[in-house]
């Protein structure tokens, strides 16, 4: 029970009345807001964990390889095959617009890719990959199978690791907006409306009260008015009864 | 639509790989170098930048600062010398945090 600070006349209650409605009709909204972005906060956060538990168990197959392959060769030999692949890896980031939340959406950056259909994303991450899964970059001379091994499982994972890129970003902008969503419903819930509704129920009552202190002073200045008028003609009455005793 | 370019940043063991499928490979084990380096990448059009788990939890600053934006996409990948989890359980903190239970956690133990 909060009572804002306000002048309890007609111009403010009718303030008061748009607001509430306002604020009412933006609490209904943002709460449909909210169960929506939960809806899909939920969906997108399994897919995160279904990927992140595929990507780890690649990257933890991989680490085993790598071991592999450094037991087998010196480090230089290693260091040296994997320089010659030069940093060329770009994926195309589009954005887009999830519950109006910003949300970046990655693929695999491959020129034919521009050309068709670019609607279904995954298969193309993972058809585009396929085709680059057996490539090595570097020449097999005095470089062990090993080290093959190893790279093969980290092309296997970076399709997953592209999705996982998108859906984890998409799900933390969602759990921060999901959270700002529920904080601004709650505050509308909680406060704005109950203070609202408090504060006009106040501004009705006293004016009520004005209303009745009016009509009390009214009556009484009727009441009045009568008897000064009733004392008159009672003193009007008596003299000329007294006039006509006389005459 | 347009081309970001991806990092991997990490202890030399979990990381090395990744210059063969044409990443941007940073070899660092000091989590405040990692940050400054990450920094850098951010400036320079990098929209994805793996970070290795072991570096993300000494230096919390390195995904928390980067959490609201809506580029670089700071994702964390298992390391080849700890084995704990840290990025899953940050996950459930995430889940925890915007729907107020752990539905992720949920389900492990139903099934």
């Amino acid at each position: 029970m909060a009572v804002m600070r306000v002048n309890p006349n007609r111009m403010e209650l009718m303030r008061l009345r748009g607001q509430l409605n306002v604020a009412r009709r933006g609490h209904k909204l943002l709460k449909d807001k909210r169960d929506e972005l939960m809806r899909q906060f939920i969906s997108l956060v399994r897919r995160n964990q279904e990927l992140r538990l595929q990507v780890e168990k690649l990257l933890r197959e991989y680490n085993h390889a790598m071991v592999l392959a450094r037991a087998v060769m010196p480090e230089q030999v290693i260091e040296t095959a994997l320089y010659s692949g030069y940093d060329n890896l770009t994926l195309q980031a589009r954005r887009k617009n999830l519950m109006s939340v910003q949300v970046p959406e990655f693929f695999a950056h491959d020129q034919t890719m521009l050309e068709d259909d670019v609607d279904d994303k995954t298969q193309k991450i993972s058809k585009e990959l396929k085709r680059s899964t057996t490539y090595i970059p570097y020449g097999f001379s005095g470089v062990s199978g090993e080290l093959d091994h190893a790279i093969l499982i980290l092309r296997k994972a970076l399709p997953a690791m592209i999705e996982l890129a998108t859906v984890e970003k998409t799900t933390q902008l969602l759990a921060v907006e999901i959270a700002r969503t529920r904080r601004r419903v709650n505050s509308l819930e909680h406060r704005m409306i109950p203070d609202l509704e408090d504060t006009i129920r106040s501004i009705t009552m006293k004016m009520e009260e004005n209303e009745r202190a009016n009509t009390t002073r009214l009556m009484k200045v009727k009441d009045l008015i009568l008897e000064k008028e009733i004392r008159e003609r009672r003193s009007r009455n008596e003299k000329l009864f007294w006039k006509n005793e006389i005459s | 639509m347009k081309l970001v370019k991806v990092a991997v940043i990490g202890d030399i063991d979990s990381v090395l790989g990744f210059r063969g499928l044409g990443m941007t490979v940073i070899i660092t084990d000091n989590p405040i170098e990692a940050y400054k380096k990450l920094e850098e990448l951010v400036k320079m059009q990098y929209g994805v930048i793996f970070v290795t788990e072991d570096l993300a939890e000494k230096n919390p600053a390195i995904f928390e600062n980067h959490k609201e934006k809506l580029e670089p996409a700071v994702i964390l990948i298992p390391s080849s010398r700890s084995d704990k989890q840290f990025a899953m359980n940050y996950l459930h903190e995430l889940v925890k945090k915007a729907i107020g239970i752990d539905i992720l956690k949920e389900d492990n133990n139903i099934t």
